[in-house]
């Protein structure tokens, strides 16, 4: 369904989609998006001063209602990278208007970290673009299985609460990473598509052409790796958490 | 303790130590750069739909060919073996090759069409929409403005800042000298230079003003506000608040002006930062502006069909070397496929066999030129209609006009100087020249200025459409003439859409394009007497009678080559025309406002 695609120097693209990383500090935000953009692991941990972001281009194929495959896209992404201190939280929550996607990160290996993850809810409804935008919930350090502090099941009840997709990945083997960024991109996408007026439909007119010959099949086909299920909708109403229970640092 | 959901919104980067507040400069001057490109590459988008949509206006009258040839390529539509499919949008018939199936709608959308819907989705402009709701400005701008209060709070860290910036990648070197300190100063000598060029060049002026490359037009926009205002602090000021239309603009106005007192380096710098913001946030409107405007000049097709061939090619050459130094920014006929493949609503063009490609590209140009023929030949009938007539009226007028300008030149230029340096600026406006200056920041896409600064920004920034209105309209009598021959191969060609040869092609290509050439001579001619004319006015002579005919001219030729699609944004401008001839009247600047505080994109698109 997608494929990264090399260059990224011209302005060759269909969209500019910006998605951005939020968790706690440590939870691995940078090296998760540096092991999506440049397929490395830095086991360095070097904390984000504020505020980065990568770049990537991808191609991405929407899919239809029916499950085929549709139109094929180069998407540019602009991936920002928030620091997780809370030194630096005024500064990073003012950058989550500029994202259309989040990556909502918290490390399998801290249930504190795991804890925190509805109060970046929160700053999420109150800073993003909007009060619900999209969001991936995404359990980092996979690979730590035996420092492991929360349970999947844990974690999947509450992305299912807030309506969300859930994936744990690693940026130290990158299993499950690209597919939690393909999946936000998606559902981005797929928001993109609904808020466009489409024309209104007219009825099939008489040129009969369209019949006889099959639509082009020009389209890149390529591997189908995810099928989005239906997560647009999270008017969850529980989202709304009273920020005072939340205590970091 | 962290604070929630109701988390001040102010930002607080006190705390940040220097080397922290740089690293987040840098960051948000990496986003600014993306910015810019997605702002570039949605303008050329839509050239390419402006483009789509002139040819469409033309054909899309004649039924009896848009029912037996695709509205895009323009080849003949066979039973079975090119079945033609009506589009979903425009109505129109294309080929298999220049459409492509929607599923959803079960229909086929032709790709001009299909490029506009991608427009409308590429803009993004649910999320913009979004965002503009719930807040003032964007993140990046909202940390930059931080940035600036707090490099305005100590002074002592600015040299830090700018020190460091030097070796950034990113910064502007250029930009930095250029605009240093004494920006002002800067701009006066550039602007003595392109004056003087101006003066030179003048009558080898091959190119519409309006067709220059908009960062060039923009850069005279600015520039020429600058000029307005002896004292450079005042000018600067005074287009600040110009620009503060814009939300956004405005608080780094606010800003700026805080700063302005002692801080100047530093001032420049987040200036350009302001016209860049703008673009951006205002992208939407000013590019519709821009195109508008840019929407079949004259001269553009002229050029595109000329440059091809051979000897044609040397006479414009010599006319008009700047369309060399705009490299990247040559005609869409002449990129290489690939370029011209920007966005992927043109894989199937590239699909079709080449042959066709390359007919579909002749085609297209000459339409484009047989569009300004036709403009040509509805110019409203109170124009002179006879050649001789017509040239007469250049004559006398020729005569008198030499003179009064040899009678008063010296009064005329004290005048101007105490007009504040009004006068001699539309004169400059119409030649697209690059200055240095301006040619080291097209190169440098931080130091681009205020690329897509809005036309209809300040009262001052309509007045070279406006001078090149008057240029054209006047300079349509001797078209009169030229029309006659200009109309016979233009026939021509029309008869052949249906199977035109290559070889038939370029000889009618050639028959235009000498056609052309002849129309530049006389334009180029009465430019400058319009030049004469427009020192005249400034030096208080009354040359209101031929100046409003022209704007009748000009107005209803522009209607006539605008599309539906336009109507309201062009509605605007041409009040915005009517308004600047008189260059006095309020309400002309008032419509100016509100057609910059409309969101165009939503409008027109």
């Amino acid at each position: 369904m997608f494929c990264a695609v090399s260059t990224m120097t011209d302005g060759d693209y269909d969209y500019l989609i910006k998605l951005l990383a939020l968790g706690d500090s440590g939870v691995g935000k940078t090296t998760f998006l540096y092991r999506y953009t440049d397929n490395k692991f830095n086991p360095k941990f070097i904390t984000t001063v504020g505020i980065d972001f990568r770049e990537k281009r991808v191609v991405y194929t929407a899919t239809n209602s029916n499950g085929t495959t549709g139109k094929t896209f180069k998407v540019h992404l602009q991936l920002w990278d928030t620091a997780g201190q809370e030194r630096f939280r005024s500064l990073t929550t003012a950058f989550f208007r500029d994202a259309m996607g989040f990556l909502l990160m918290f490390d399998l290996t801290s249930q504190q970290s795991f804890l925190n993850v509805r109060n970046w809810m929160s700053q999420l409804q109150a800073n993003a673009y909007c009060e619900n935008p999209d969001i991936v919930l995404v359990g980092n350090k996979a690979d730590l299985a035996d420092q492991r502090e929360v349970q999947e099941k844990q974690a999947k009840e509450l992305a299912d609460k807030y309506g969300i997709p859930y994936f744990e990945t690693s940026a130290a083997t990158g299993s499950e990473v690209d597919k939690a960024v393909i999946t936000l991109l998606d559902l981005v996408m797929k928001r993109m598509e609904q808020c466009v007026d489409k024309p209104a439909q007219d009825a099939p007119n008489g040129d009969g052409a369209s019949k006889l010959e099959a639509p082009p099949s020009n389209e890149k086909k390529e591997m189908k790796i995810w099928a989005p299920s239906v997560l647009t909708a999270n008017n969850d109403k529980e989202v709304n958490v009273t920020s005072s229970q939340w205590t970091t640092e | 303790m962290m604070l929630g959901a109701t988390v001040d919104k102010k930002l607080d980067l006190s705390r940040l130590t220097d080397e922290e507040a740089k690293h987040v400069w840098d960051v948000i001057q990496r986003d600014f750069d993306l910015r810019k490109k997605e702002d570039d590459r949605l303008g050329e988008l839509k050239t390419k739909i402006e483009k789509e949509d002139t040819k469409r206006e033309l054909l899309g009258a004649e039924t009896n060919l848009t029912d037996s040839h695709c509205i895009r390529c323009l080849h003949p539509f066979k039973f079975l073996v090119n079945s033609k499919r009506q589009c979903l949008d425009c109505r129109l018939y294309a080929c298999k090759a220049c459409s492509r199936y929607n599923k959803k709608e079960r229909g086929w959308v032709c790709d001009s069409c299909r490029m506009a819907r991608m427009l409308k989705i590429g803009t993004l402009e649910w999320y913009h929409q979004n965002v503009r709701a719930r807040f003032k400005r964007f993140g990046s701008a909202k940390v930059m403005r931080s940035l600036c209060k707090r490099l305005n709070g100590m002074h002592g860290s600015q040299p830090d800042l700018r020190l460091s910036r030097d070796d950034d990648t990113h910064s502007m070197p250029d930009v930095h000298g250029a605009y240093d300190g004494h920006d002002e100063d800067h701009i006066d000598t550039s602007d003595g230079q392109r004056y003087r060029l101006m003066r030179k060049t003048k009558r080898l002026l091959s190119v519409h003003p309006l067709d220059f490359d908009l960062d060039n037009e923009y850069a005279t926009h600015s520039r020429r506000q600058s000029l307005q205002y002896p004292g450079s602090l005042e000018g600067m000021t005074r287009r600040r608040s110009m620009m503060a239309e814009a939300d956004v603009a405005s608080v780094f106005h606010r800003i700026l002006e805080e700063q302005a007192g002692h801080d100047r380096q530093y001032n420049t710098d987040v200036h350009l930062h302001v016209h860049r913001r703008k673009s951006l946030d205002r992208s939407a409107r000013s590019d519709e502006g821009q195109f508008g405007e840019h929407r079949m000049t004259r001269a553009r097709s002229l050029s595109k069909i000329v440059a091809p061939n051979g000897p044609q090619r040397h006479y414009y050459h010599d006319m008009d070397s700047s369309e060399e130094e705009e490299g990247p920014r040559m005609p869409l006929y002449q990129l290489p496929p690939r370029r011209r493949s920007r966005a992927s609503s043109q894989e199937n063009v590239q699909q079709a066999p080449p042959q066709i490609n390359d007919l579909n590209k002749r085609m297209s140009a000459i339409e484009s030129l047989l569009n300004r023929l036709e403009q040509k030949m509805t110019i409203p009938p109170e124009q002179p209609a006879c050649l001789s007539e017509a040239e007469l009226e250049e004559k006398t007028l020729r005569r008198k006009l030499d003179e009064l300008t040899g009678n008063i030149s010296d009064k005329g230029l004290s005048s101007e100087e105490e007009d504040g340096k009004k006068a001699p600026v539309p004169r400059e406006a119409p030649v697209p020249r690059e200055t240095p200056a301006r040619t080291a920041a097209s190169r440098h896409p931080l130091a681009a200025g205020p690329p897509a600064q809005p036309p209809a920004l300040s009262s001052s920034s309509d007045e070279p459409p406006f001078e090149a209105s008057k240029v054209y309209a006047t300079a349509g009598k001797p078209y009169c003439s030229l029309e006659k021959k200009q109309r016979a191969p233009s026939e021509a060609s029309r008869s052949h859409y249906s199977g035109t040869t290559d070889s038939e092609l370029s000889e009618l290509e050639d028959k235009v394009a000498l056609a052309a050439a002849k129309v530049h001579n006389t334009e180029s001619e009465v430019s400058d007497m319009e030049n004469r004319l427009a020192a005249l006015s400034a030096a208080g002579m009354s040359v209101e009678k031929s100046k409003r005919r022209a704007s009748g001219i000009y107005q209803r030729r522009k209607a006539s080559n605008d599309i539906p699609l336009r109507q309201a944004d062009l509605f605007m401008r041409n009040s915005l025309y009517r308004g600047s001839l008189t260059q006095r009247s309020p309400v002309a600047k008032d419509k100016n406002k509100a057609t910059s505080a409309k969101p165009v994109l939503a409008q027109g698109l």
